[in-house]
């Protein structure tokens, strides 16, 4: 077990690495950041001073390492526009993102839990129906759309709840549900499938035969093996989320990281994109590495390797 | 004899039955769909009641026929700038349409060959290339893609350059698992003992063995694409205006969602059906050709 | 106690029929058979005969859409087929279990196997405590499976194939059944395991007195395991008869054409080969002898007139008109 978490970790780490090179090489490649902050008419001789200014006149190669080596003890620069240091605009944000990841991400495990079990259960009934086609519709609507329509409706209309902002708990509502449909829909979707086939097998069956109570095949023999499947799509539905969360930040304009990113890649402020990405990118395999985490807790045959 | 001319495999009673149901086409709706948006894709000159980018402030904000106000003229209503929605939406498809083939087509290539490659070759080319996946999932794609098409400027190709650099990943995976199995079947060995070269085992054994997979992939990967497009479009780096594209019509009804809700509203509608489309068409593919992949 | 006048198990006239989109399946079309206390009964016939669904509708556990029709199933003088669910999980797993064919997907992948034969005892058994694992232990034991003590901790994937169905034999036995019901139980496995798991539930059924029902198409396992057997065809019992009757004087032309198909010098270890024609398809319209349309001897009574159950002397039974 503990060789497997190593392991994990080394491969996390390994990850993390080519992810700030690619972020790197593509940003530089793709345009020169001191064209954009000098106006356009600048002189050749203040372009070059910038550029010494802010170490862009070295090698790519020594500009990355020296960045790497900065990253390292914690230090992430300087916003170029902002002139801040990045480390404090983030600190000032993620908060705010992974509070909205995390409940958007919590009711859809529930309500995905709950559909996928009963629709398994009930196969062909109308709760199968419905949470088919919800599942379908949610899988199919983009979540900036969904956004919007709930403000029509909730803010607008019905005037329940603010369409915008960050607050309270009445804030968080509906951007939290607009970001979880998406993988409410997908996670339904998945275990449906895998329960209909854990309660199809045999083991199952065996249960059955041996006079164990339905609501305990359900619960104890075939949900646990069921949840299996869905686990291992679960770290890409988190990473999907914080993808989509982006969109969803800017439409209720929440003061997270998504639009902290946005506003730094449209204005190519290099340093801040380096930071947001990465501290996005370490959230997402945190999870993922709990999500392995889990799935070895639940299922023996990682756990204790196969014999 | 009634009872004895069916040649099947008869493996319990059921199984009659079973074959019965593994229908030929998909179902009358989705084809019906289908067709209706390649059709609005290709002619969408002739079948647009206006020009979509013709502005008429004379008529703007107009609400859909059913409205108060509203009039046949523009059966979806009008936008800000007294755009008919309706023809818009007709030639969104277009646009939509061909980023999502075009980008699935290139992220499936490259993906399914850095697929076949890493199963087959295993080893020191195999970890490289899976790290490499690993690092492209846990990047924000969309503010990567964002990140391209803003700084290469927006345009066609900028767009499906960027949307291909989010996508490949996917395939890459789910074909070098299949490839794994696939390398230790018999066939392989036999290609292998008869002198056949890597290149040669993985274009005539190892592909074709993988085309249903892909095939799947990539219909079910299209609707995604959309939708992704959209998400850039609606963030402003889509396909430049005045090209009409979903999701920046989407974005163009934000500021008007309290008041003229339709101006965002069908756009988005139009994005939900055709994802809609797509989705259920590759799931009717995967139970027909590939049930194992379900969970995709 | 008089074995025939009082059988642990009378099957009359079952009729289990599964009811689908396109129409009913009559997969059990009036079966009978009856089960001595102690003895062990071989259902034998090609797939689809109707087998499982047999031993499945005995506890009541039939797949979506099934449904028993009509006939009783009178089990120690009570009738199965009457009992409510809630009736029928007091007896499943306490007074009937059942073995099922793969023992590499009978065993629930995430749970220890002390778990896993700790649940019936604690479901059926009044006791509490450290004295269910060592009732669990206990069964383990009857099994011979080494050091159960130590083996209640490990996982299904950790054991071999052998080793797993003697758990999911132990798992049965756990509650002291009357009636063990063994739908192919070795079929998936290798053919030395097979024979000592065949030879293990003869010890079993020798200590503990269950009675058995033995689900195969081997006609080896038939000889060596079983007393009396009922050759299945389309959801019915064509004949019924004891093992010697069955390879020295079969009477259908159903169980000749199966007895002619293993070869005759080394019986005992052969599979049925293939008889000429297609096992019927059940959802269309059978002759009234569904066997007729295979049959040499056929003429049209067999396809026009349902066959009577004829004695052949004694307590065997055949379904013909030939007989």
């Amino acid at each position: 077990m503990t060789r497997y978490v190593a392991e994990r970790l080394f491969q996390a780490l390994l990850t993390l690495l080519l992810l700030s090179a690619i972020i790197f090489f593509l940003s530089r490649v793709l345009g020169d950041p001191v064209m954009f902050l000098l106006p356009m008419d600048a002189r050749q001789d203040d372009v070059d001073r910038l550029r010494e200014i802010y170490g862009f006149n070295r090698p790519l190669i020594v500009q990355y390492l020296d960045m790497l080596g900065q990253m390292l003890q914690g230090d992430f620069g300087e916003s170029l526009r902002l002139r801040d240091p990045v480390i404090d605009l983030i600190a000032e944000r993620w908060l705010a993102s992974v509070q909205l990841i995390l409940i958007g991400m919590s009711w859809a495990i529930v309500a995905a839990l709950i559909l996928g079990v009963l629709s398994a259960v009930y196969r062909g009934r109308p709760i199968d129906w419905i949470a088919r086609t919800l599942a379908v519709i949610g899988q199919s609507a983009p979540s900036f759309w969904i956004g919007l329509i709930l403000i029509q409706l909730f803010s607008v209309r019905l005037e329940w709840l603010p369409s915008a902002g960050y607050g309270g708990f009445a804030h968080m509502v509906l951007p939290s549900f607009a970001l979880g449909v998406f993988a409410l829909a997908g996670m339904t979707r998945l275990l449906r499938s895998s329960m209909l086939d854990v309660l199809d097998s045999d083991y199952v069956k065996k249960a059955r035969i041996m006079g164990v109570p339905e609501w305990r095949v359900i619960t104890k023999h075939a949900l646990k093996n069921a949840i299996l499947p869905v686990l291992t799509f679960a770290g890409e539905y988190f990473a999907l989320l914080v993808t989509a969360g982006v969109v969803v930040e800017t439409v209720y304009a929440w003061p997270g990281m998504g639009t902290l990113a946005v506003d730094a890649v449209v204005n190519r402020d290099f340093p801040l994109i380096q930071g947001v990405t990465t501290m996005i990118a370490v959230i997402v395999m945190s999870m993922n590495l709990i999500v392995d985490l889990l799935y070895a807790s639940i299922d023996p045959r990682i756990r204790l390797g196969r014999r | 004899m009634a009872a004895v001319d069916k040649p099947t495999s008869v493996r319990g009673p059921l199984a009659w039955f079973a074959a019965r149901r593994r229908r030929r086409l998909p179902p009358l709706p989705l084809i019906l769909f289908l067709a209706l948006i390649v059709f609005a894709a290709l002619f969408a000159d002739l079948v647009a009641p206006h020009d979509p980018n013709v502005a008429g402030l004379r008529f703007r904000f107009r609400p859909p026929v059913w409205e108060e106000g509203g009039s046949w003229q523009f059966i979806l209503g009008t936008d800000a700038l007294g755009r008919d929605i309706l023809s818009r939406i007709i030639h969104g498809t277009r646009i939509s349409l061909l980023v999502g083939l075009f980008s699935v087509g290139v992220a499936g290539s490259v993906g399914i060959l850095l697929g076949m490659v890493a199963g087959y070759m295993g080893g020191v080319v195999d970890a490289v290339i899976m790290r490499l996946t690993d690092a492209t999932s846990a990047v924000p794609l969309l503010l990567v893609a964002l990140l391209f098409v803003v700084t290469l400027g927006p345009s066609f190709g900028n767009l499906i350059l960027a949307l291909a650099l989010l996508l490949w990943s996917r395939y890459t995976r789910v074909v070098r698992s299949e490839v794994l199995s696939l390398k230790e079947r018999d066939f392989v060995a036999l290609a292998r003992v008869a002198g056949a070269s890597n290149a040669w085992i993985i274009a005539r054994h190892i592909f074709p063995n993988i085309v249903n997979t892909a095939m799947v992939m990539l219909t079910l990967q299209l609707g995604t694409v959309i939708v992704v497009e959209a998400a850039l479009s609606f963030l402003g780096a889509g396909v430049p205006p005045p090209t009409p594209a979903w999701g920046s019509m989407v974005a163009d009804g934000r500021n008007y969602i309290a008041t003229r809700w339709w101006i965002a509203f069908f756009p988005g509608m139009a994005i939900l059906l055709t994802v809609m489309t797509f989705n259920l068409f590759g799931d009717w593919l995967r139970d027909r050709l590939d049930p194992k992949l379900r969970q995709l | 106690m008089d074995a025939i006048t009082h059988p642990l198990l009378d099957v009359r006239d079952l009729k289990v029929s599964i009811f689908t989109r396109w129409g009913e399946v009559k997969a059990a079309n009036g079966v009978s058979f009856t089960l001595a206390r102690g003895r062990t009964l071989g259902v034998v016939g090609e797939s689809g005969s109707g087998k499982s669904i047999t031993c499945l509708s005995l506890l009541q556990l039939l797949p979506a859409g099934g449904r028993i029709v009509g006939g009783e199933v009178l089990f120690d003088g009570q009738n199965l087929a009457a009992k409510s669910q809630r009736e029928m999980r007091q007896i499943r797993g306490k007074r009937i279990a059942m073995i099922l064919q793969d023992p590499m997907t009978s065993l629930n992948p995430v749970y220890t196997i002390g778990n896993q034969v700790d649940e019936p005892v604690r479901l059926h058994q009044p006791l509490v405590g450290e004295a269910i694992r060592a009732k669990a232990i206990q069964a383990l034991r009857l099994l011979r499976i080494p050091v159960p003590e130590v083996r209640v901790r490990d996982f299904p994937h950790q054991m071999s194939g052998g080793m797993r169905q003697r758990v999911v034999g132990a798992i049965a036995m756990s509650c002291e059944p009357d009636l063990l019901i063994a739908d192919e139980p070795t079929t998936s496995l290798d053919t030395t395991v097979q024979a000592q798991y065949l030879d293990l539930l003869r010890e079993v059924q020798e200590e503990r007195g269950v009675s058995m029902i033995f689900v195969t198409h081997d006609l080896g396992i038939v000889a060596k395991m079983c007393h009396r057997v009922a050759v299945m065809y389309a959801g019915r019992v064509v004949e019924f008869v004891s093992v010697e009757g069955l390879f020295d004087d079969p009477r259908h032309p159903y169980t000749k054409a199966l007895l002619a198909s293993v070869p005759r010098h080394d019986r005992r270890e052969r599979r049925l080969a293939a008889i000429d024609g297609q096992p019927p398809v059940l959802h269309e319209k059978l002759p009234a002898c569904p066997f007729a349309p295979r049959c040499a001897m056929a003429d049209s009574r067999c396809f026009n007139e349902e066959p009577p159950e004829v004695s052949a002397g004694g307590d065997h039974m055949a379904r013909c008109w030939k007989v």
